[in-house]
């Protein structure tokens, strides 16, 4: 009786699999009911010959070094924040101040104004509508957060004059979201001239889903103030509906703000603290901060800081207790990442830096840049030989160069900041740690530009780099392409041209656009200057046309070289020739292919029987290349690319050909036994 | 009955499904291996490793195999489900012919088996774990001397202490999971001579599993070892005395086995 029921419960389970797979197939052919499925594609990518950066007025050799640079910013505006922090409703209730200089050449009527914590308010906003499956932000608040503006007062002497009512909300074909706001002035601005706003604001977090929010006592408080979109040189300005991959885009300014939180909160901001008042139960601390394009602040109870000259600035670390491992580490990198960043793209030119490690349960609040202070995490016991920390405090401090200082728009062209700032971190990692700066076990090492090599592989050629962040598919092909893609590509033209050349041309970049706002025309120009036309088109094709590459190695051999055998006709007559006189040379050979729209330098090593190697530097232009020589010695083998200098190379395992065949059949009998072993452990009784 | 005579009465079946359960466990492993060979087989002998600095040809490995196992992949849960039948039914089957009064013909037990099956599927969990920790143990040694090949005997050192200790946890596991057997089938039948017998025994076996991967450890590290200092790089001869090697770490491991189950077996009559 209960083999039977046991049956019948196998032939139960068997025909419900049946089931489900048939009822999904009938779902999957749409035979019930709903609308048709519609399509979404991308809107058309930038077209060939996007991007005339050779229109772009060259910078010149003063801007590999530091005395050319600029050293200070264009203020566009000087902001003046007084915020009053409810830790019991992890509210913000602020004035603000806006004195702001028409920086464009034309007059400007319309200034648009960033309400980012309404991205949290509902589920119908841009942001949390989002459907760019997991990955950060994708969680839905349980506490929402919002920004109302209260008031809007245009001030001229003692003339005030309210602007609320212009105040409407303007998010491009989404009259649901309220994140982007047009305000209309009464009079346009003319070029130069300056007007002073004053607006009230309430300011709710959310709790942290992305960036901002709180989590218990901490506060993390970013995005938090209406803030005015940057306004180009032709009097547009860029502003965006804030989706769950944009980032920002602002103008210079300065900026004084006072933070009125309770007594026992630690707090760290962006900028300089000049002063500090405690008053019944609360203190009001004072920051300003010069030629930055944000800010943000951390209010937090129970957090430990510490402070430490680290290459000469004044770094303020604020971290959950009994985080002392990871801040150590965390001051490590921070101490190369200043020193490395400053040598390859210019100084650092502020006097402080905050970094704060949030708290386990609010790491959605880590990762991230701001000016003079980044967000950092890891978990407190995470072991030294995986380079988390270390990777993270890295990346962030990079983005004080990548958009920070140059202020690129990281909502357009995200790969100018993340992508760039991905290749960047490479570098100072492998001067941290060296091979094993992602991963450092005894004998086995794994580096940061190995695992972007990987995520940029599999993203491959699914899309083009030079996307804007509102225009990805997913957040996965977000970060695999616009990270990893666009540091493997950089990789790659490093490999190709030569580091000291694309080190240069990117420094150069950094520092002759420093405060200045420039776009990819302005990178690839630099590439081009320092590099040459080649360099430039290459990043081209990589960033704007899904470039890619594969590099084998599709056949080779060798032939000994001796006198001819034949019917030959001479002037004695015709002579059959029966024997061949061997010379002892070898005629050695190998084909090596290019497949892919990249085109890259590349070495090509023959390796002889006798052990000697020759390489060879093959342009990679055409399609395939046929590599010969002499040699007293067969061919034994060939690699194309010994060195992994082409990252973006789609396949390794087509690199290489031995012609000597005694060594595959060995280490397949080696792996074997491998498999034998675990097969025996897993069944031996 | 006594312990001994059990063994050979069940011992032609028990073969037999072990021969089945090995050749299952060694489907799933072999494409694992070509696949992870593959990336380094195509480079010139002592050229390229997986172990080369900053891990670009490792990851290209496990991205490769990652490609080619996709199929396999998506079958994980079937294999899983085969691991567990194929490791659980011959455990079962031996605890009930051990357990039970009766000449039990080998479809019979494992009926027997799988009537007590709530049981039997905790066994299975605990059992499971224990293998898996311990192909961990094996595969992470193995692909760590496969990767290295420098002379660095201090890290082959670290990996041989982990590859131990890791043994001895699974080890652990397993004597967990072979009193559960015990316990499980002394609530069935209640105590008798037999389950004495068989609680020594799997004792004793769990102490052969001790045995064994010190034994795989010991000879596996000593070869690692003596390659490294002797060969140096990567070459075929290496690869060859390598794979000689691990084939006698897994005869030492089979035999550490067998005499401890005899041992069992002996003190058991």
């Amino acid at each position: 009786m209960r083999a039977r029921a046991a049956a019948e419960l196998v032939a139960a389970a068997l025909a419900s699999m049946l089931a489900l797979g048939w009822a999904g197939r009938v779902a999957g052919e749409g035979g019930h009911g709903g609308a048709a499925p519609t399509l979404t594609e991308p809107p058309p990518a930038l077209p060939p010959g996007f991007a005339p950066y050779r229109e772009v007025a060259p910078l010149g050799p003063a801007f590999d070094t530091d005395d050319a640079m600029p050293r200070e910013a264009a203020l566009v505006h000087h902001t003046r924040l007084v915020a009053r922090l409810d830790e019991a409703r992890h509210a913000i209730v602020g004035t603000e101040t806006i004195a702001w200089t028409n920086p464009a050449s034309v007059p400007v009527r319309e200034l648009y104004l960033h309400l980012y914590l309404n991205a949290f308010k509902n589920e119908r906003t841009a942001f949390l509508r989002s459907r760019l499956g997991d990955g950060r932000g994708s969680k839905m608040p349980r506490e929402w957060g919002y920004a109302d503006v209260k008031s809007v007062t245009l001030v001229d002497g003692d003339a005030r004059r309210d602007l609320r009512d212009a105040l409407e909300r303007h998010s491009p074909g989404d009259p649901e979201d309220e994140t982007d706001l047009r305000l209309t002035l009464p009079d346009a601005v003319a070029p130069g001239a300056a007007i002073v706003l004053e607006l009230t604001f309430e300011s709710k977090l959310p709790d942290v889903v992305e960036r901002t929010g709180w989590a218990g006592g901490f506060h993390m408080v970013a995005q938090w103030f209406p803030k005015l979109a940057r306004v180009r040189p032709d009097g547009s300005s860029s502003h965006f509906t804030f989706q769950r991959l944009s980032e920002f885009d602002a103008d210079f300014g300065e900026y004084d703000v006072t933070i009125d939180a309770p007594a026992g909160y630690v707090i760290g901001a962006t900028g300089k603290r000049i002063s500090e008042r405690a008053t019944a139960g609360r203190v009001e601390t004072r920051y300003a901060a010069r030629d930055v394009h944000d800010f943000a602040f951390t209010a937090w109870s129970g957090a430990v800081e510490s402070r430490a000259r680290i290459a000469g600035v004044d770094v303020h670390l604020i971290a959950p207790p009994r985080h002392e491992g990871v801040i150590a580490r965390t001051r490590a990198a921070l101490a190369t990442g200043l020193e490395c960043y400053g040598r390859r793209f210019g100084r650092y030119p502020y006097e402080t830096l905050t970094v704060v490690h949030p708290p386990p349960d609010a790491e959605e609040a880590g990762g991230m840049e701001y000016p003079t202070l980044i967000t950092t995490g890891g978990p407190s016991l995470s072991p030294g030989a995986v380079k988390l920390t270390e990777a993270l405090t890295m990346h962030e401090l990079g983005h004080q160069w990548f958009y920070g200082l140059v202020a690129t728009d990281e909502h357009r062209e995200p790969f100018l900041d993340e992508g760039l700032n991905s290749w960047a971190e490479q570098g100072c990692m492998r001067e941290l740690a060296g091979d094993g700066s992602a991963l450092a076990l005894p004998g086995v090492t794994v580096s940061v530009e190995a695992l972007h090599r990987i995520g940029a592989l599999s993203a491959g050629r699914d899309d083009v780099i030079a996307r804007s962040s509102a225009d990805a598919a997913t957040a996965g092909h977000y970060a695999r392409l616009v990270y990893s893609r666009t540091a493997a590509l950089m990789s790659s033209l490093a490999g190709a041209y030569g580091p000291d050349v694309v080190e240069r041309a990117v420094g150069r970049y950094t520092r002759g656009h420093r405060f200045g706002h420039p776009d990819a025309r302005h990178l690839l120009a630099a590439l081009d200057e320092v590099g040459g036309s080649e360099l430039a088109e290459a990043a081209r094709v990589g960033l704007f046309e899904r470039g890619w590459i594969d590099l084998a190695v599709v056949d080779a051999g060798t032939v000994p070289r001796r006198s001819p055998k034949g019917v030959f006709d001479r002037e004695g007559g015709r002579e059959t020739v029966t024997t061949m006189d061997a010379s002892g040379d070898h005629d050695v050979w190998a084909v090596v292919a290019r497949r892919g729209s990249l085109e890259l330098p590349v070495d090509v090593e023959l390796g002889l029987a006798d052990g000697t190697r020759r390489r060879v530097r093959w342009e990679g232009r055409g399609p395939w290349v046929r590599v010969t020589a002499v040699s007293r010695s067969p061919l034994a083998w060939v690699v194309v690319d010994p060195d992994h200098a082409i990252a973006l190379d789609e396949r390794l395992d087509d690199n290489a050909l031995a012609l000597s065949r005694g060594a595959p059949p060995l280490r397949l009998l080696e792996r074997l036994t491998h498999a034998g072993a675990a097969a025996t452990l897993l069944t031996l009784p | 009955m006594r312990l001994r005579d059990e063994l050979a009465r069940c011992g032609s079946g028990m073969s037999l499904l072990l021969a089945v359960a090995w050749l299952a466990a060694l489907a799933p492993s072999l494409p694992l291996g070509l696949s992870l060979g593959a990336s380094v087989a195509a480079w010139p002998g002592g050229e390229l490793t997986l172990g080369e600095p900053g891990g670009v040809l490792l990851l290209e490995a496990l991205r490769s195999s990652a490609r080619e196992l996709a199929v396999a992949a998506r079958l994980g849960p079937a294999w899983l489900c085969a691991a567990a039948l194929v490791t659980v039914v011959p455990q079962g089957a031996l605890a009930a012919q051990l357990a039970w009064p009766i000449r039990l013909p080998l479809l019979l037990a494992l009926a027997t088996a799988t009537r007590r099956l709530p049981s039997l599927l905790a066994i299975a969990a605990a059992h499971l774990l224990s293998r898996v920790a311990l192909v961990a143990a094996a595969v992470f040694f193995a692909t760590m001397t496969t990767i290295v090949t420098s002379s660095r005997a201090g890290e082959l050192v670290v990996f041989a202490i982990f590859a131990v200790v890791a043994a001895a946890i699974a080890c652990a596991l397993r004597l967990v999971a072979d009193v559960a057997v015990v316990r499980a089938l002394r609530a069935d039948v209640g105590a008798g001579d037999a389950l004495l017998d068989a609680l020594g025994a799997l004792s004793l076996r769990a102490f052969s599993e001790v045995l064994g991967a010190a034994a795989l450890g010991a000879v596996t590290f000593g070869g690692a070892v003596w390659l490294a200092h002797e060969i140096g790089a990567r070459t075929p001869a290496e690869a060859a005395v390598s794979a000689t090697l691990r084939a006698g770490s897994l005869a030492a491991l089979v035999a550490a086995r067998a005499v401890a189950l005899g041992v069992a077996a002996r003190s058991a009559t």
